[in-house]
Formats: C-alpha cells, sequence, structure tokens
C-alpha cells in the first residue's frame, strides 16, 4: 500500500497535535498557601473535619507574626467547586474573640473546593488566603 | 467497506456530462412534505443564504477567541473563567440539548472551519487523504485520548490549558485540511466531530433529497461535485480554476446518502444543488441505525466494525465519563492505586489506575457484555453461519440511544445547574477591563438545584432506554425475521443492564471531583 510523505508525517504527528495541547493540562489550577510577606498568619479548620455536604463551620484564626490574636478584624469567605458551573458559597464573620472567626456554609456538593479567605484588618489592609478541601458525602 | 467516493472532476462543459444519476438506484427517500425547514419562513430564508454557515460560525468564533483569550490572560480559578465555564459547562450541554431536538447544528457552525477555509482561498491541498488512515480508526484512538486527557489531567479545572486545547482544535483543522483535500478533518479526525456523528443519528433533522425522481435525470451532480469558474465541476482533482460552490467535503453524494452518520450540515449540497433539491427535513430519530443500506461514503453499518466501535466507546465512554464524577469512583481508584503501586511504582499512581479504568470501561466490559449478548442472539436463532464479531457489528447501533441518554443526562445537569454563572464571570471580565456596563458581579447566579434536575435526567435515559430497545428490535426483526424474540432478548437484557448501571450512577452522591487521586 502506498503512503504519501505528508500521511506518514501526519499518523504520527496528529495526535501530538491534539494531544499534546491536552496532554499539558497537567498543570494544576494555581494554588496559594499563605503569603509569607503578608502582615498575619491564617490558620484555618473545618467542623466537621473533613468537611461534608451540609452546614459546616470554617473556624479562621488571624495571629500577627509575633502570635498575638488579630481581633476586629472582617473575614469574608468564598467557596468555589474547582469544577465549573456551580454557585459558589459566600459567608462573613467578624468580631474575632482570641483572633478566632468561625464562618458558617452550606457545602452544596461533595467533591473538590477551595475556598478564598479575604481578611481585612482593623487597619484597612487585606490578606488573601486559599485553602483547598475535599468534601465528602455526610453519613 | 464499499464507499462511493466523489466521482473524478470532469473537465467538460456543464450540462455536457455523460453520465447520470437516473442509473443509479439511490438509497434517498423523498422528505417528507412540510418538515422541510428550507421552505420555513425566516429560517428557510436564512439557510437558503449563501453566507448562512459563515454568519453561524462567526459568533462561535468570537467565543472560541474570547474562550482563548480568558483562558490564558484571565484568572486560572475554572468556575471564574470563561474558558473553562463555557466549555466545560454550556458548550457541551447545549450542544446535546440541540443535537436532541434538533440536529448537527454545532458541526455546521464550526469555528474550526473559517481559517481552513480561509486558507484554502489561497492554498489548495495537494494529497488525498491516505487509504490506510481512512474509517474512524483514528478518529477512535483521538476521541478516547481526549477523555483520557480530560481525567488525567483535570481539564475541566485549567482555564490556560482548555485554551490550548481550543487552539489545538484550529491547528490541526488547518494542518490537516491545508494538507488533504476534502473535509479529511471532520470525517477522519475531529473527535468533536464524531461525538456529533454518531449522536446525530438519533436527531430528528436530516440533510436530504427533497424529491428522488429530480436526481434521477440529474446529469450534473453538483451537490458532490461543487463547481467552479466558468461552470466546471469542482471535484475533488484540483485545477486552475477557483471553486465557486463546494460540492459534499465528505463524499456523501445526495442520491445515495441515508442518515446523518458524516454529515456536518455543512450545507453545501443544498447550495450546490442547481434543481434545489436538496432540504434539510424532519425524520424517524434513530431510524437510520435500524436500516442499513449501502450509504454514500460511509457504506452499510453491518459492514463497518470501526463504526460500531466507535458507537461503543461513544456509549461506554457516557458511562465511564458520568461514573468518573460519582462517589464511589474514589473508593475503586484508591484500591486500584494500591494495587497498581506495588506492580508499577515507577510510573506512580495516577497513569496506570485511569489506564486501567479505560481499559476495563472501553474494552473488556463492551466486549464480555456485547460478546455474551451475540452469543445468546446466535444460540436463539440457531444462525450458526454468523460469526460473533458479525452479530456485534450489526447490533451495536442499537446502544446509540441509550449512550446518548447517558450524554444528554450528565451534560445537561451541568447545563442547567450552572446556567447563569456565565453572567458574573462576563460581570467579571468588563469590571476588569473597565467596562462595567453589566454592572457588579453576581456570584449568586446559578440555575436550577441539582433535585430540580434530577427528573429531567432520568427521562432522559428513559428515551434512551426505549429508543435502544426499539432499534434493537427493528434489527432484529431485519436480521432473524424468523426468530425475532429471541434475537432481540439478549440486547434487550444488555440495554436493561447499560440503564440500571446509569441509573445508579445517578442515585450515588455526585461529586465534582477535580483532581485525580487528590493530586
Amino acid at each position: 500500500m502506498r503512503r504519501s510523505p505528508a500521511a506518514a508525517v501526519l499518523a504520527t504527528g496528529l495526535a501530538a497535535v491534539l494531544l499534546g495541547c491536552t496532554a499539558g493540562g497537567c498543570a494544576q489550577p494555581a494554588g496559594s498557601a499563605a503569603d509569607e510577606s503578608a502582615p498575619v498568619q491564617v490558620d484555618t479548620a473545618f467542623a466537621p473535619d473533613p468537611p461534608a455536604v451540609g452546614p459546616v463551620e470554617l473556624a479562621i484564626t488571624v495571629t500577627d507574626p509575633s502570635g498575638r490574636p488579630v481581633e476586629d478584624a472582617r473575614v469574608a469567605v468564598e467557596g468555589n467547586m474547582n469544577h465549573a458551573g456551580m454557585v459558589p458559597v459566600l459567608g462573613r464573620a467578624a468580631g474575632g474573640d482570641a483572633g478566632r472567626y468561625t464562618v458558617p456554609l452550606e457545602l452544596t456538593m461533595g467533591g473538590d473546593w477551595y475556598f478564598l479567605i479575604a481578611v481585612t484588618l482593623p487597619d484597612g489592609g487585606t490578606v488573601e488566603h486559599r485553602v483547598d478541601a475535599r468534601v465528602v458525602p455526610r453519613p | 467497506m464499499t464507499v462511493v467516493e466523489p466521482l473524478p472532476a470532469s473537465r467538460r462543459p456543464a450540462g455536457q456530462r455523460p453520465r447520470s444519476a437516473a442509473r443509479l438506484h439511490g438509497v434517498a427517500r423523498d422528505a417528507v412534505p412540510g418538515t422541510d425547514l428550507l421552505r420555513w419562513p425566516l429560517v428557510g430564508a436564512l439557510l437558503r443564504w449563501r453566507w448562512a454557515r459563515v454568519a453561524l460560525q462567526l459568533p462561535l468564533l468570537a467565543i472560541a477567541v474570547l474562550m482563548v483569550a480568558h483562558g490564558l490572560l484571565g484568572p486560572q480559578l475554572a468556575p471564574k473563567n470563561l474558558a473553562t465555564l463555557l466549555g466545560w459547562v454550556h458548550y457541551r450541554g447545549l450542544l446535546v440539548l440541540v443535537l436532541l431536538i434538533a440536529g448537527n447544528v454545532f458541526c455546521m457552525a464550526c469555528p474550526f472551519m473559517l481559517p481552513r477555509n480561509l486558507l484554502r482561498r489561497w492554498v489548495e491541498p495537494r494529497w488525498r487523504w491516505p487509504r490506510w488512515l481512512r474509517g474512524k480508526w483514528l478518529a477512535i484512538a483521538l476521541f478516547v485520548a481526549v477523555l483520557f486527557a480530560y481525567e488525567l489531567f483535570d481539564l475541566w479545572g485549567s482555564p490556560a490549558w482548555t485554551a490550548w486545547l481550543i487552539v489545538g482544535y484550529f491547528a490541526a483543522a488547518l494542518v490537516v485540511d491545508g494538507l488533504f483535500r476534502g473535509a479529511s478533518f471532520c470525517k477522519h479526525v475531529c473527535p468533536v466531530g464524531q461525538f456529533n456523528f454518531v449522536a446525530s443519528t438519533v436527531s430528528p433533522l436530516e440533510v436530504r433529497v427533497r424529491d428522488t425522481a429530480v436526481c434521477q435525470s440529474c446529469t450534473t451532480m453538483d451537490c458532490i461535485r461543487g463547481t467552479r469558474e466558468g461552470g466546471e465541476a469542482a471535484g475533488d482533482a484540483g485545477g486552475p480554476l477557483r471553486v465557486t460552490q463546494r460540492g459534499c467535503e465528505l463524499a456523501l453524494f445526495q442520491p445515495y446518502k441515508a442518515g446523518n452518520m458524516d454529515c456536518t450540515f455543512c450545507l453545501d449540497c443544498i447550495h450546490a444543488c442547481p434543481h434545489d433539491n436538496v432540504g434539510l427535513s424532519a425524520r424517524l430519530p434513530a431510524s437510520e441505525l435500524w436500516e442499513d443500506p449501502k450509504r454514500s461514503g460511509v457504506g452499510r453499518f453491518g459492514s463497518r466494525p470501526d463504526l460500531a466501535a466507535l458507537v461503543l466507546v461513544f456509549t461506554f465512554g457516557a458511562l465511564l465519563n458520568a461514573f468518573a464524577m460519582v462517589s464511589p469512583v474514589y473508593a475503586l481508584q484508591e484500591w486500584l492505586a494500591g494495587v497498581l503501586g506495588k506492580v508499577t511504582p515507577a510510573l506512580g499512581a495516577e497513569a496506570p489506575v485511569l489506564a486501567a479504568l479505560f481499559f476495563a470501561g472501553l474494552v473488556v466490559e463492551p466486549v464480555v457484555l456485547l460478546g455474551l449478548a451475540a452469543w445468546a442472539t446466535r444460540a436463539a436463532t440457531g444462525q450458526r453461519d454468523r460469526t460473533l464479531v458479525e452479530l456485534v457489528t450489526r447490533y451495536a447501533y442499537a446502544l446509540v440511544p441509550l449512550g446518548f441518554g447517558v450524554w444528554l443526562a450528565h451534560y445537561s445537569f451541568h447545563l442547567f445547574t450552572g446556567l447563569w454563572t456565565f453572567v458574573p464571570v462576563l460581570q467579571d471580565l468588563l469590571a476588569d477591563a473597565g467596562l462595567p456596563l453589566l454592572g457588579a458581579p453576581d456570584w449568586r447566579l446559578g440555575g436550577l438545584t441539582p433535585a430540580a434536575v434530577d427528573p429531567l435526567e432520568t427521562g432522559f435515559l428513559l428515551l434512551g432506554l426505549t429508543g435502544t430497545l426499539l432499534v434493537a428490535f427493528r434489527i432484529a426483526r431485519r436480521e432473524h425475521p424468523q426468530r425475532p424474540w429471541g434475537a432481540f432478548l439478549p440486547w434487550a437484557g444488555l440495554a436493561t443492564v447499560l440503564f440500571v448501571a446509569a441509573l445508579w450512577l445517578l442515585a450515588q452522591p455526585m461529586e465534582m471531583r477535580g483532581s485525580f487521586l487528590g493530586s
């Protein structure tokens, strides 16, 4: 069977054209750990842990570089699934006794989520923090 | 495989060609009166317009450019980027719904063809698509590869790589159709096109001859040859004269064309026919699956194991793709990772586990289930002269409606639950660009609740099961007229098993998982 030169090139290269584009997708969306240069430290904990579908609480502890709690900040949380097409869940907290802010959230579905936490400090400065979590079905 | 290829171009003046369609006993049937969209007001006028396809392609091209730009330059968060949102939620959902209620409209409006057509104004491809690459095997490999890459690399969660995937499609269409004549990319390469070809076999609309008697007296056959300047046939032999109207580039000769397989709804045949004898008419959805005439550009379904394999990938791929989103898949993946991690520690867990799942879902499962059904049919009918492969090749097409039902249920879930989620993303994009024309982003905009979509999903699955049972019975009646029920029941059993599996999948806690094995 006679094969044209272009066909031979194409046969081996075609998959690379389409797959090369898809294979590069191994890069994950940019994750964000705590910014080391940030003026405060943000620590988080879910209750229940791991977070389950339904009502959960995200406890956010804000401390300054010396470890002292930061009170009177405002905290806003936006939870998104990492699959497009879902409405984000939003929550807020203020006050922060002993630097601890508890944000109630209603998680709508199991799967992989990321939570964007925006802390507005008493001096007006802002700090953003991202937490990834796998939400499990509620037992 | 017998395929009716385009006739070689002739340099004879129009009207003096000796060959006529009159001696060709085509398989086309007259269109159903009153259902031809080309005769409807407004819609008909639009579709008959010479630039109708371009008018549909331009908006999709603009959206594709926007998606690429936002995917590469916008926020790398899937729910907040138009590349991932429009690509994986809205495009796929609308695609299957339009296939359900109309036909292969997205191939008609395919933006990948615009730069390709522009290129062909100056560059005429030199080669024919090589014979050894004809058929669907390459396209099947690419279809599976895209499904595999989607799972392995979390494409739904990566705006940048979704954008590169779109760019890759444009580039592949340009390269393939820049080198090879006809619509080689659409017919032999494009994974999306193959999906659309299979799904459109259950669509209610079909490009078809209005009156077969007109074709029998036709001497020009412009519907497949096209025309060049001076009234010459365009054909596929090339020449110095510019093509003024393409004929069918997918080798579908209207008098022999039957059904939607390989038809991109490009409208070329409609514009080319000098007798205005090609329409866009309604038909009984899925009826082309039980009939098995020799089709132009396709051949007989029963003689096309590659097409049957494509149908099986389409059907079982639907289940696999849905399975990847439910809760139990985690446990299975982790168990497999534990087993394979001991066997192939150097490869890591992800690729081998996914490969094992794909092999089980797309090879082992179809071979076992369809093999059993074919064996039972042969035993029930006593037809020992037909091999299991022959029976599988013939009956596989009956699974299209059910497979399509699963795709419908899955993709419509994402579409309906996330229907309005593109609005705040667009608001955000415009605001970032300094043009807050749509106001501040309202991130609360969503769609229906998952609970509200559940009945719709079940309905789509039931519709698919009904279609599959109907097609399987009609095939059984045609292939085994002496014992149709004996031939049908094994396939009904298979369809029921797959339907129950799909229902079980829907009943599982849905998990929009993003990272394979938590990577």
